[in-house]
C-alpha cells in the first residue's frame, strides 16, 4: 500500500496537483511581449523622482503617486480580466458549474454516470469503484487517488468513497456487474460503466 | 441565489456577537468606530470563529449558525461584563470606503459566479467544509487513514469550519455564493490596515495603496480559488500590524487582537505556524518580553486541540521531509531562491514586495525609522526564507512544488509588502518622523 500523502494523485490532466491555473490568464492579459519589468523600472524611477522633489512637492502627494502608478499601468487588464472571467463563470449551467470536473483527466469522465449518482444514492450511503478493463493494468490503488475520484468524492459528498471493495453502492469502471460478480439489487448503465446498489 | 446571498449576509451578521465580544474582551472596542469598527467586528468574528469551530468540531459539534450564536452570545456576555468600551475611535471616511467598495464589489460580482475548479480546493479544503455542513462527523470522514479522499487530513480545518458556517446561512452547499466569504477576508485585512497604519499615513496615500491591494491581480484570483492562502495571509497580515501597532504604540489591546487573529492564522494552514514563528523573532526585538510571552503562550495554547486530535488519530505530517533531506537537497538553494525572486517581481503582484524592500532599504540607509525598515526587512527575509526551506523539504520534489504552488504560498509574504507599502513609501518620501497628530490635520 502506498504513503498516505506522500503520493496524493495520479496526474494525468493538463494542471498538476495545486496549480490554480490563473497564472498563465492573468499573466497573460498583463504582461506585453516587452512589458515584463518595464512597469517596474517605471515605478522605482517615479519612486526615485519623489524622492527627490520631496524638498518642494507635497509628500503626500508624492507618496500617493508612487502608489499609484502599478495600478495604473494594471488596471484595464485587470477590469477587463475580471469581466471576461464573470461573463465566462455566469454562462455556465448548473451541471457544467457543480458536476462536470474542472479538469480534464484524460479518460476518467463519465458525467452522466455522476450526475445520476448525486440523485440515486442516499447522503448516508458509502460508494466505492471497482475499475476493471482498459483500468485493470494500472491497478485499483492507482485508480482510487486519481483526480477524477477525488472529484466525484466531492461532489458526491457527503456520501462517502471508500477504498474498501465492499460498499453500500458500486461503480463499475469499464466493467459489467456480471464480470465483478456481483448480484446488484439495482444497476444502470451509463456508458462503458455501471452504476451498482448493492 | 437571491435567498443564497441573503443567507450569506445573514451569516456574516451572525458573526458580529462575536466579534463584538472579541473587540470588547481585547479592549479593543473603543480604538474603532462607526463603519470601520462594524467591519472590524465582522473580521474579528470570522478570526474567532476560525480559532474556535475545530474544538467544538472535535466535541462533535457541527459548526451551525446556533453554535456561532450562542458562542458569539457567550463571547458578548463576557466583553460587557469583563471588557472595555472605552476609546477614542478610529474611523473611516466615505472617499475610502468608496475607493474599496469598487474593487470589491467587482470581485464580488466574479465571486458568485465562480465555479469552484482548483484542485486543491475540491480536494482538500471544500470537501471538508461539505462534510462539516452536512453534519458527517469529522473523525468518520476524513481522519480515519484511506485510499481515497480526503486526502491531506494532517491541515487545520478552521476555514474548513467555517466555510460550513456560511454554508449553513447559505441554505445549501452553494460554493459559489461561498466565494464571497475570500472577498469578506480581503476587505477585513483592508480594514484592519486602515486603522492600524492611519495614525502614520495620511489618508490619501493609505487609499491609494490599499486600493492597491485590493487591485492586486494575484490576490483578486487567488482568493476565488477557495484554497486557504489568502485567508491564511489576511489573518497573518492582520496579526502582524495589530502587534506591530502594539509594539509602536505600548497599548496591550492590540496584541490581544492581534493575538485572535494568529490563532486563526495558525487555526488555517501549518505554513502559519513559520510564518508566526518569523514574526515572533522580529516581535522580540521589541523587548516586551512579559506581554508577548503571555501572548505567544495563549495563542499556542490555542492550538492544542488540534495537536491532540492529530496525535490521537494519527495524521502525521508525511509530505513534510527531514532536516537531512533539506540538506541534501541545499543544491537547489539557488535556483529556488531565482524561481521565488522571478515570481515576485511578476506583474500581478503590482511590485509589492521590491517596492516596500526599496522603501525599507532607503528608511535603513538613510538612519531614521530604521526600527521600522529593518523589521520589515528581517520579517519579509525570515517569512520567505521559512518558504524555501518547505520547498527544500518537501516529499513531491523541490521544483514541482515550486511550479505547483510557489505562487500562491507567497501570498502572505506580498501581501504583507503591499500592505504596509503606504507607511514604508510614506515615511521613505517624508524623510523625517512626523508625529501622528500632525497626520490629522
Amino acid at each position: 500500500m502506498p504513503a498516505l500523502g506522500a503520493r496524493t494523485f495520479i496526474h494525468s490532466g493538463r494542471r498538476g496537483r495545486s496549480a490554480t491555473g490563473w497564472e498563465r490568464s492573468i499573466e497573460a492579459s498583463l504582461v506585453g511581449e516587452n512589458g515584463r519589468t518595464a512597469w517596474l523600472y517605471v515605478t522605482l524611477g517615479v519612486f526615485l523622482a519623489a524622492l527627490v522633489l520631496a524638498r518642494v512637492l507635497p509628500r503626500g502627494l508624492l507618496a500617493t503617486a508612487v502608489l499609484v502608478v502599478p495600478v495604473a499601468w494594471t488596471i484595464n487588464a485587470t477590469v477587463s480580466h475580471d469581466l471576461t472571467k464573470l461573463r465566462r463563470d455566469a454562462d455556465l449551467t448548473p451541471v457544467e458549474a457543480t458536476v462536470v470536473p474542472p479538469i480534464r483527466w484524460a479518460g476518467y469522465r463519465n458525467v452522466p454516470l455522476l450526475v445520476a449518482a448525486k440523485r440515486l444514492v442516499p447522503a448516508d450511503a458509502t460508494i466505492t469503484f471497482l475499475p476493471g478493463g482498459r483500468w485493470r493494468a494500472q491497478g485499483r490503488d492507482a485508480y482510487l487517488q486519481s483526480g477524477w475520484v477525488r472529484w466525484v468524492a466531492f461532489v458526491l459528498a457527503p456520501r462517502l468513497v471508500v477504498d474498501t471493495p465492499k460498499a453500500d453502492w458500486l461503480i463499475l469502471v469499464d466493467q459489467t456487474p456480471a464480470q465483478v460478480g456481483v448480484r446488484p439489487r439495482a444497476a444502470w448503465r451509463f456508458g462503458q460503466d455501471w452504476l451498482v446498489k448493492t | 441565489m437571491t435567498a443564497g446571498l441573503f443567507g450569506f449576509a445573514g451569516a456574516l451578521l451572525g458573526l458580529l456577537p462575536l466579534g463584538i465580544g472579541v473587540l470588547l474582551l481585547t479592549r479593543t472596542w473603543g480604538r474603532f468606530a462607526g463603519g470601520l469598527r462594524i467591519g472590524i467586528a465582522i473580521f474579528a468574528g470570522a478570526a474567532a470563529a476560525t480559532a474556535l469551530l475545530p474544538p467544538l468540531v472535535y466535541m462533535g459539534l457541527s459548526p451551525t449558525i446556533p453554535v456561532v450564536l450562542v458562542t458569539g452570545a457567550l463571547a458578548l456576555v463576557a466583553g460587557l461584563r469583563f471588557g472595555s468600551r472605552s476609546g477614542n475611535g478610529e474611523r473611516i471616511g466615505a472617499l475610502p470606503t468608496l475607493a474599496f467598495a469598487l474593487p470589491l464589489g467587482l470581485l464580488a460580482a466574479r465571486a458568485v459566479v465562480k465555479p469552484l475548479d482548483g484542485y486543491d480546493a475540491f480536494s482538500t479544503w471544500s470537501i471538508k467544509a461539505r462534510f462539516l455542513y452536512h453534519g458527517v462527523r469529522f473523525s468518520e470522514a476524513f481522519a480515519a487513514p484511506s485510499l481515497v479522499p480526503p486526502l491531506s487530513r494532517q491541515f487545520p480545518i478552521g476555514l474548513p469550519s467555517l466555510e460550513a458556517y456560511f454554508l449553513h446561512g447559505i441554505g445549501s452547499a452553494n460554493f459559489r455564493i461561498l466565494n464571497l466569504l475570500f472577498v469578506v477576508l480581503l476587505a477585513g485585512l483592508a480594514l484592519v490596515a486602515w486603522a492600524c497604519l492611519r495614525p502614520w499615513v495620511s489618508p490619501l496615500p493609505l487609499t491609494a495603496g490599499l486600493v492597491l491591494l485590493l487591485l492586486m491581480p494575484a490576490a483578486r484570483d487567488q482568493a476565488l480559488t477557495a484554497y486557504a492562502d489568502v485567508p491564511l495571509a489576511c489573518l497573518w497580515v492582520s496579526a502582524v500590524l495589530l502587534v506591530g501597532l502594539w509594539l509602536a504604540r505600548g497599548e496591550p489591546a492590540h496584541l490581544a487582537l492581534g493575538s485572535v487573529f494568529a490563532a486563526a492564522a495558525l487555526a488555517t494552514k501549518r505554513d502559519a505556524l513559520a510564518l508566526c514563528v518569523a514574526f515572533l523573532l522580529v516581535a522580540l526585538l521589541g523587548r516586551r518580553f512579559k506581554p508577548l510571552a503571555a501572548a505567544t503562550l495563549a495563542v499556542a495554547l490555542t492550538t492544542l486541540p488540534w495537536r491532540i486530535f492529530s496525535a490521537v488519530n494519527d495524521l502525521h505530517d508525511k509530505d513534510v521531509g527531514s532536516v537531512s533531506q533539506i540538506a541534501n537537497r541545499a543544491g537547489d538553494l539557488p535556483d529556488v531562491l531565482d524561481r521565488l525572486g522571478g515570481f515576485l517581481v511578476e506583474q500581478p503582484y503590482l511590485g509589492a514586495v521590491p517596492l516596500a524592500a526599496f522603501a525599507a532599504a532607503i528608511l535603513l540607509l538613510r538612519g531614521e525609522d530604521r526600527r521600522l525598515g529593518g523589521a520589515f526587512l528581517l520579517l519579509l527575509g525570515l517569512s520567505l526564507g521559512a518558504l524555501v526551506l518547505v520547498y527544500l523539504s518537501g516529499t513531491a520534489g523541490t521544483f514541482y512544488l515550486l511550479r505547483s504552488s510557489g505562487r500562491r504560498t507567497l501570498l502572505p509574504a506580498t501581501l504583507l509588502a503591499a500592505t504596509l507599502l503606504p507607511l514604508l513609501v510614506t515615511r521613505a518620501i517624508e524623510g523625517r518622523r512626523r508625529s501622528p497628530s500632525s497626520l490629522r490635520r
